[in-house]
């Protein structure tokens, strides 16, 4: 039981110390490409709006 | 007639008989004496030995006591310059007694067994026994000169180093003389050459025996310190200090121990041999709960019990009464304290092989368990009539039924422990410490880690204030901001936080966080809101003037930010400042992080608790109280 302990212990810090380490977040934020003519013609006029108020 | 020692006062004449004793200058006789009742003893008079260093002694006499349920003797030793001292002998053990100066002592009728006599010098001494003793027969001289026939009163005392006592009453009731010593070896006292000779007497007649009520052949594997054999074959028990007198017959086969008696198992790196069994049981409310002890013995090593209690196996020693401190919760031994778990009136229920006392089916004794799991210290009271009685302790340790099984080599499977044990291990005992210190290490270690990082990695990369002009438009494409270009050095998460002026109103954003070196982006959405107002319960706010993300997994590159703004019709705020950071440690992987390490042995705590709520449940003292 104390081994296991130990083992999960040492995981679970492990995984915590790669999970601040690398910047992972708990919610994905929603993940893209910007297509080619929006890079050509500016990010303003691109419609990025997902939801909105 | 002469006397060795200038101190006795009573001689058997050793051609007829005829007990002397000194009146004065005269002789007086007690007529013919009985004849010394045969035992085991392994000691003969006229022997000589040596003791600590003394001058050389010589046993000159030998009292012989009856104490009803059998017999021992004591043996005068007189020493070369005329002290003297006793050697008693019981049960195949010597015990050196030496007198000593007596303090004020209780008289024998005030004594009770488990009380403690402070004697001065010698220590504090436990009251082991109370009890009275037939002045059986004598061979040789004694130091007094009660006629033989005499009840002698006596209490014997145990000292908390295993030392022994005996306080002398003689036939009254006031203390007559104190003796203190403790247990010697034949070797110690330079008689091992008489016992050489005892031993081969004793083979001789150990073998051939048979019951006398159904013939079944007898095997006496402690020579010379049985007192009681129950025939294997009939149950029948027999005196074995009378020639394997019958005692109280049976005709039906008694019950069989799960280890036969003969085995011979190895424990604590011992071999011992099953000499005996006992049934016995305790009643509780009507109900009857019934448990098996085995006697255990070792050549030179004396005798031990396995108990076995629904399954649960204890391996326990007797151990000196002196050593054992007893109160109504707790007791100590050896330094250790052990918690109260139960009294109660225990009863021999059936007899099986051979026992050092004079066991009987349907004796009772007065018992108190104290455990400090896996260890148990049990003290048993036996108590006779009129103040009357003998302490006993023993302690011990929990065994796993499989060891006891494998040490024993018993066929096939012990049998399936119910419930728990007074004394078994909480399997969480060990664990539990451990499981907290491991937690404790880990949590600091994350804990520390998140502020590490949050001090050293949080970096601002870009800031910007906006102005709103009148005129824009909610979600237009005019009002949208995208950045000039900024870098982020080294992957890692990414914090965005925007801070408005906010007034009983909100504003949101679609924002998109641009990579202009792989034209990958995230998207994410944030709202400043920020109310207050007051009520009939006073003042209140909600909300705040600013607003985080975080988007996680950030490559290094470099960066656009694109936010598009959009707010409640007629409350433009005026401004907004955005402000982006790298390598900002989220606080929800530690969250997370606490309760992942947490759980555990809070889960842990809950079993240990409800595994001791389950074992002092059974007990004097459950832990939950149940109507």
């Amino acid at each position: 039981m104390r081994r296991l302990y130990l083992v999960y212990a040492f995981l679970v810090s492990g995984l915590y110390g790669t999970a601040t380490w690398a910047g992972w977040e708990l919610t994905p934020s929603h993940h893209g490409v910007v297509p080619a003519n929006v890079r050509q013609g500016g990010y303003r006029s691109y419609s990025f709006w997902r939801g909105g108020k | 007639v002469t006397f060795a020692l200038g101190t006795s006062m009573l001689k058997v004449c050793e051609h007829c008989g005829v007990a002397l004793v000194r009146k004065g200058a005269d002789l007086a006789s007690y007529g013919r004496v009985a004849e010394i009742i045969p035992t085991e003893s392994k000691l003969v008079l006229g022997a000589r030995g040596r003791y600590a260093g003394a001058p050389p002694f010589t046993l000159v006499g030998r009292l012989q006591l009856d104490y009803g349920e059998g017999t021992w003797d004591e043996w005068l030793m007189a020493f070369e310059g005329g002290s003297s001292a006793w050697l008693s002998e019981a049960q195949g053990h010597l015990y050196y007694l030496g007198e000593v100066a007596e303090p004020p002592l209780p008289p024998f009728s005030a004594l009770r067994v488990g009380e403690t006599i402070d004697l001065g010098p010698p220590g504090t001494f436990v009251v082991s026994e109370v009890r009275t003793a037939k002045f059986a027969a004598v061979q040789g001289e004694l130091p007094f000169s009660l006629p033989p026939g005499s009840a002698l009163h006596y209490a014997d005392l145990s000292g908390p180093g295993g030392e022994l006592g005996t306080i002398d009453y003689g036939s009254g009731s006031a203390a007559e003389a104190l003796y203190v010593g403790r247990e010697v070896t034949l070797e110690e006292m330079g008689l091992h050459e008489y016992a050489r000779a005892a031993d081969d007497a004793q083979q001789a007649s150990a073998r051939g025996l048979s019951c006398p009520q159904c013939g079944g052949p007898i095997e006496l594997r402690v020579k010379g310190e049985t007192k009681r054999v129950a025939c294997p074959y009939c149950g029948s028990l027999l005196d074995a200090d009378h020639g394997l007198k019958v005692l109280e017959a049976l005709d039906q086969a008694p019950t069989q121990p799960r280890i036969p008696l003969g085995s011979q198992g190895r424990i604590s790196g011992m071999v011992w041999t099953v000499v005996g069994f006992l049934i016995r049981s305790t009643e509780v409310e009507g109900i009857r709960y019934p448990w098996d002890e085995y006697l255990l013995h070792a050549e030179h090593h004396g005798f031990r019990w396995l108990v076995c209690a629904q399954g649960h196996w204890s391996f326990l020693e007797p151990v000196p009464q002196g050593a054992v401190r007893v109160s109504e919760s707790a007791a100590t031994y050896k330094g250790e304290t052990y918690r109260h778990f139960q009294s109660s009136i225990a009863q021999v229920d059936e007899v099986l092989g051979e026992f050092y006392w004079a066991v009987s089916r349907g004796d009772v004794a007065e018992t108190a368990d104290f455990v400090n799991p896996p260890r148990v210290l049990s003290a048993e009271r036996e108590s006779r009539a009129e103040g009357e009685g003998e302490l006993n302790c023993s302690e011990g340790a929990y065994m796993e039924a499989a060891d006891v099984w494998k040490a024993f080599s018993v066929a096939g499977d012990p049998p399936r422990p119910t419930g728990i044990a007074p004394n078994q291990p909480n399997p969480l005992g060990k664990d539990l410490g451990l499981m907290w210190t491991a937690a404790l290490f880990a949590l600091a270690f994350v804990t520390l880690l998140y502020l590490g990082l949050a001090m050293t990695r949080g970096q601002q990369v870009f800031s910007e204030g906006v102005r709103l002009f009148p005129g824009q438009v909610s979600g237009a494409v005019d009002s949208a901001l995208v950045t000039e270009p900024f870098e982020i050095q080294g992957s890692g998460n990414v914090q965005v936080t925007v801070r408005a002026p906010v007034s009983n109103s909100w504003i949101y954003f679609d924002g998109a966080l641009i990579n202009e070196d792989t034209s990958s982006m995230d998207e994410f959405e944030l709202e400043v809101s920020y109310y207050f107002g007051s009520d009939s319960d006073g003042s209140w706010t909600e909300g705040d003037s600013k607003a985080s993300t975080t988007i996680g997994s950030v490559p290094a590159g470099h960066y656009r930010l694109r936010l598009a703004p959009q707010w409640e019709a007629g409350k433009m705020p005026t401004s907004y400042s955005v402000t982006v950071r790298r390598g900002v440690p989220g606080i929800g992987y530690l969250v997370l992080a606490w309760i992942a390490l947490l759980a555990l042995p809070i889960l842990a705590v809950f079993r240990r608790f409800a595994f001791e709520a389950y074992r002092w449940a059974e007990s004097d003292h459950p832990m939950v109280h149940t109507e």
